[in-house]
């Protein structure tokens, strides 16, 4: 996992427990139904915390996990380049563009 | 300008994955360029992606953030190339069959040489065969080798420069080191907005006068202060009367007989005469209350160190 995304990680699985912990405080939620709720939100959310910047970032990954790799890159456009037919150009062009 | 490795076109720095050096790296890859980034394999992946998001409609991609700029892009002249239109429209023939060859000529040769916000800012123009600049950490000001002069090399390029054999190069260049971007902004870059018969028109193009308003020049300081001092009687016989370049520049390059076609094997080709350094002046087509001066030079050239050496030969 690249240091971006773990930053990423860290504040939203903070922000989330924090979210949780502001639930569990609030005045509003007396009643045992309301704690039933208010904890079923809370694993929502904690699971939510684990699965979302994974979520998140895994559509990114596979494409960075290419694209930032030099030594990828050159074996594969290397690859595509040798099986590329050739851009013609005309001989007929002449003098500067 | 040496070409891009094949790799380098496509690589992308970890930075531009960092909050701190570009916000654009926390925009998914999807959102600009389509793709499927669950696929396991690269030809999957790439089904539906879109090399160019800017281009031909920057809306998606730069819309959200940049809407003010995004509205100007259909009249911004690195998009549309509108005056070359014109301009030879009305040199040609209005006959509906030579407007038709006009029309293809220019699909085929001209309007491959259009820009878009990310061939400023992000990647190096289709016309030079594309290639990401700073491994796709977005560019502020276009950097000048790799985009401006990629498409304006053979004449301003190497003018602005002094690589002409015997010429020597603008003198802000040359004095000041100054780059295109100290006169020809962001704003006259994504134009006003309104269409444009041509590129004098648009209002916030470079302005000599911005920095050397007349009344000034040559003064320090002190003295523009006191207002004790005598403007040269040059800038007053000629105000109006010719452009500040018919005085302040010298020999540029002129091209001559461009013809564009295609050969027998379909391919595109052009074919022009050798260029020669010359200085010529003209009669100004088209006077606009920023440009009313009856007497110009036929291109908008570079600014010499000996100033008045025309006039003075």
């Amino acid at each position: 996992m690249k240091p971006s995304y773990l930053k990423a990680f860290t504040i939203r699985f903070f922000k989330y427990r924090l979210d949780m912990m502001m639930i569990k405080r609030s005045k509003s939620i007396k009643t045992g139904q309301g704690r039933t709720i208010a904890s079923f939100i809370a694993v929502i959310c904690y699971v939510a915390s684990l699965s979302f910047p994974f979520a998140l970032y895994a559509q990114e990954s596979s494409c960075v996990e290419c694209h930032t790799s030099m030594k990828k890159l050159i074996e594969i456009t290397r690859a595509i380049e040798a099986a590329k037919p050739k851009v013609k150009k005309s001989e007929e062009t002449k003098g500067e563009g | 300008m040496a070409p891009l490795e094949p790799y380098e076109k496509v690589y992308i720095d970890t930075d531009f994955l960092d909050e701190d050096e570009d916000v654009h790296g926390q925009i998914s890859c999807v959102t600009c360029h389509g793709g499927d980034p669950e696929a396991d394999e690269r030809e999957k992946a790439h089904i539906g992606l879109i090399n160019t998001p800017t281009d031909p409609d920057p809306g998606k991609a730069c819309g959200e953030c940049h809407a003010d700029i995004v509205a100007k892009n259909s009249t911004n002249l690195h998009f549309s190339l509108s005056p070359f239109k014109t301009k030879i429209y009305k040199r040609a023939s209005a006959d509906p069959a030579v407007r038709d060859k006009i029309d293809t000529a220019m699909d085929n040769h001209c309007m491959t040489c259009h820009s878009s916000c990310g061939q400023c800012h992000v990647s190096r123009p289709k016309s030079v065969e594309g290639g990401l600049i700073e491994g796709h950490l977005f560019q502020k000001t276009p950097p000048v080798d790799t985009n401006c002069t990629s498409c304006h090399g053979s004449r301003i390029g190497k003018e602005f420069h002094g690589e002409n054999k015997g010429v020597k190069p603008d003198i802000h260049h040359f004095k000041k080191r100054m780059a295109c971007k100290a006169c020809h902004t962001g704003d006259e870059m994504h134009g006003t907005g309104k269409e444009h018969f041509d590129r004098y028109e648009v209002t916030n193009r470079a302005d000599c006068e911005e920095c050397h308003a007349l009344g000034t020049l040559g003064k320090k300081p002190e003295e523009k202060k006191s207002g004790k001092y005598r403007e040269h009687p040059s800038h007053f016989i000629h105000k109006d009367k010719v452009s500040c370049q018919v005085c302040h520049s010298g020999s540029y390059k002129n091209c001559y007989n461009c013809h564009v076609g295609k050969d027998k094997a379909g391919l595109t080709y052009f074919k022009t005469d050798p260029a020669k350094m010359a200085f010529k002046i003209g009669l100004n087509t088209n006077p606009t209350p920023d440009r009313p001066e009856k007497y110009v030079t036929v291109r908008h050239i570079p600014v010499m160190v000996d100033v008045g050496s025309v006039c003075q030969e």
